[in-house]
């Protein structure tokens, strides 16, 4: 017996499980491995919280804290902004400018001054504007301060070059800049005020009812398809599959029914948005399946016309394609067949989809090890069978990532039908960003668009994760 | 291997009756993959009942040669008559055939998306048009019979390698085949699996099924063939009782392949 067997001394056989050493398992053990293992790693981890928290508290202030969210117009919001600017222009004041012996440091020293005093004039216009809607807030520190008392009186001293005096006074407005900075965040009365047309368009206000309904249905009509364990799943299902034609009777109408025709140049904001979000992803996983299936026929015919769809739509931006559609087509086809524009943009961006989509799936298809074919033919399965209940269930499971990958890029594609006109939610944004009476609120629909956008897309990317883990409770390679 | 046969199996040779009636007829079948001659002049008849064993080295076409039985592969020339059906290219008539022929692979095969049981019940249900409780009450019949019952609703990749394979021949089973083809089905297998295979296959036999099995394990192939035949580069070499194979063999081919497989 050699020094090693003696040292330890357990018989062969009969070593216990000895539980790890200390400090390499559990929470201290992940953190010291993944975030503290040295001390470069320590300081990226510290920088990068920091980061992390100035980022989220400065989003935090903006869109929640200071944000303005009441009346129906813009006047709060550029009250808050002027109070809080009128602050950063009393900063600038150069008081010890005002009294240099050099002509042109007084002169420049001087319009600080002046357009300090002036600002104070702008605040004052609006709150002249706003007094029907002041907050009780600002009315309290309005009566304290008297702003308007105030601006002349800072006139007066500086006219009477009593800078000092000036100083005193202008700094009695605190309060004001105080309460402004806490009131210019996001302007949420731009969005509180247009959300109908984010959510409908044009559509008429007094038909609204139905695209209301529309989003009911569709997600009773969804709920067969993403809830595998729904009570009355099958009797659902048979919903699903007449929505498309319930949804279209009752969003372009039918006077027969009593529902007024609602032109589809109306239909606008997210209800267009997600019209045709819907229709690109549930039209291309089929048609992206039947592409795939052709692109590896044995038939030449079938594989050569697949493969020439594939890459010339892969090969064309998603714009041209739109824009031939919009544009072009209608002088090729005679007047009567001529589709409508939402309809040629719905076949359009399905179209594309599907492209994207049959190469993901084939991409799943080619890692079928040849031996499932060949067991299922085996057994007399035909190819159609093998296809359906053996072939696309494991090729579908291994590219759910990537099928909701180009799900989601299809969804933030549908913004591109507002290029050709199509009033989709991120054209009802622009709108609003163009419309004179909301100039400077860019940021405030932007983000509320990018919230609506990532809403959805990021639920696609939840779901499919879920869904990931459902399909791979055991199905390990076999 | 044959201790291990020895152990699970009832102990001495399987003896039955081996009908007139022809099961698989391969008259004179040749198959080139691109100019490659893999079978050259295969002329074979297997009787109902007859249990085949079908060795020889790596790359000798025994594979491709049964994989023509039920056209998982495509011969050029001559002619393969299955339970009475002549194999053509007619999609429908493969499809019969295929329904009675069952097949077992290397590497099982197995669909893994679906339970043991779903496995089992696929082609039934599908192909036999079989209700789904009727597939079901076979396919726990044969999954008894393979002796894993309990693993019924379990996926493909929680089972070990045995196990899977004994689901595969269970599969096959299932759809009532007359004809049974064997892949290699113990060469994917770890040493300590092998011998579970082997005895539902030694099981399989004692009911009198038709079988073609490609293996290398010699102790199953004395124990339950009627036939060992001896392939290389694409010919039919030898043919005999398993008796006359391993004590006598013919060619010189032959003496040097069991020569190296039976020296350790």
């Amino acid at each position: 017996m050699s020094m090693e067997d003696q040292s330890r001394g357990y018989e062969p056989g009969q070593h216990p499980d000895l539980p790890p050493p200390p400090g390499t398992t559990g929470p201290i053990g992940w953190l010291r491995k993944n975030l503290f293992s040295s001390w470069l790693n320590a300081i990226l981890t510290l920088l990068s919280i920091y980061l992390v928290y100035v980022v989220v508290v400065g989003m935090f202030t903006w869109s929640v804290t200071d944000a303005v969210v009441s009346g129906s117009d813009r006047r709060l919001c550029d009250l808050g902004r002027t109070s809080a600017s009128l602050g950063e222009v009393i900063e600038r004041v150069n008081w010890q400018g005002l009294t240099s012996s050099d002509e042109a440091v007084q002169k420049q020293a001087q319009r600080s001054l002046n357009a300090a005093n002036s600002a104070l004039g702008d605040l004052n216009d609006r709150i002249k504007a706003s007094e029907d809607i002041l907050p009780a807030s600002f009315a309290a520190i309005a009566t304290e301060v008297n702003p308007q008392a105030l601006q002349a009186e800072v006139k007066a001293a500086i006219d009477a070059k009593d800078y000092d005096k000036a100083r005193t006074l202008l700094n009695e407005s605190e309060p004001l800049v105080v309460w402004g900075h806490d009131n210019d965040g996001a302007c949420w009365v731009v969005v509180k005020e247009r959300i109908n047309q984010f959510t409908y368009g044009f559509y008429p206000v007094d038909q609204q009812w139905r695209a209301n309904l529309f989003f009911v249905m569709l997600v009773v009509a969804m709920a067969p398809i993403l809830v595998p364990g729904l009570p009355y799943r099958r009797n659902l299902a048979w919903f699903t599959v007449v929505f498309p034609v319930i949804a279209a009777i009752l969003l372009y109408g039918m006077p027969s029914l009593g529902l007024e025709k609602v032109p589809t140049s109306l239909w606008g904001g997210m209800l267009l948005t997600t019209i045709i979000g819907v229709t690109g992803i549930v039209g291309s996983l089929p048609i992206g399946i039947l592409l795939a299936l052709g692109r590896r026929s044995n038939l030449p015919i079938v594989r050569l016309l697949s493969v020439a769809f594939i890459e010339a739509i892969r090969g064309v931006p998603l714009i041209t394609i739109l824009f031939v559609a919009s544009t072009m087509l209608p002088l090729f086809i005679p007047q009567e067949l001529n589709l409508d524009k939402v309809v040629r943009a719905l076949i359009m961006v399905t179209l594309f989809a599907s492209a994207y989509m049959a190469e993901v799936i084939r991409g799943g298809l080619q890692a079928i090890p040849k031996g499932q074919y060949e067991a299922a033919s085996a057994m007399g399965l035909g190819f159609w069978q093998t296809t359906r209940l053996v072939i696309m269930p494991q090729a579908l499971r291994i590219t759910v990532p990537s099928i909701v990958n180009t799900f989601i890029g299809l969804f933030k594609d549908t913004s591109l039908v507002s290029i050709i006109g199509l009033f989709d939610l991120l054209l009802s944004v622009r709108a609003a960003v163009r419309d004179g009476a909301w100039i400077g609120f860019a940021n405030e629909v932007y983000a509320f668009a990018g919230a609506i956008y990532f809403i959805f897309c990021f639920g696609m990317s939840r779901y499919s994760i879920y869904l990931e883990k459902k399909l791979n409770v055991g199905t390990r390679r076999a | 291997m044959s201790e291990a046969l020895d152990q699970n199996g009832s102990g001495g040779r399987i003896e039955s009756a081996i009908g007139d009636e022809v099961a698989v007829q391969m008259v004179a079948v040749h198959k080139w993959f691109g100019q490659f001659h893999v079978l050259k002049d295969i002329n074979l008849t297997v009787h109902r009942g007859e249990r085949i064993v079908i060795c020889g080295p790596s790359g000798s076409g025994k594979s491709t040669m049964i994989r023509c039985i039920n056209r998982l592969e495509e011969h050029q020339q001559g002619q393969i008559v299955v339970d009475g059906i002549e194999m053509s290219h007619d999609l429908k008539r493969i499809e019969e055939i295929r329904r009675e022929v069952g097949m077992v692979f290397q590497h099982f095969n197995l669909f893994p998306h679906l339970t043991v049981l779903e496995n089992c019940t696929l082609a039934p249900i599908w192909v036999r048009k079989m209700p789904k409780r009727e597939a079901e009450g076979i396919a726990m019949e044969y999954l008894e019979k393979v002796k894993i019952p309990e693993q019924a609703d379990k996926f493909p990749g929680q089972l070990s390698g045995g196990q899977q394979q004994r689901v595969a021949i269970a599969r096959s089973l299932c759809m009532n085949p007359r004809i049974m083809l064997f892949d290699e089905p113990t060469s994917a297998l770890d040493p300590e699996m092998i011998s579970e295979v082997l005895e539902t296959m030694v099981q399989l036999a004692e009911t009198g099924m038709t079988m073609l099995c490609v293996t290398h394990e010699m102790g199953f192939a004395r124990k339950v063939a009627n036939r060992i035949i001896f392939m290389d580069r694409g010919e039919i070499i030898e043919q005999n009782e398993p008796e006359e194979f391993f004590n006598n063999p013919q060619s010189e081919r032959t003496k040097l392949f069991l020569s190296q497989i039976l020296s350790h």
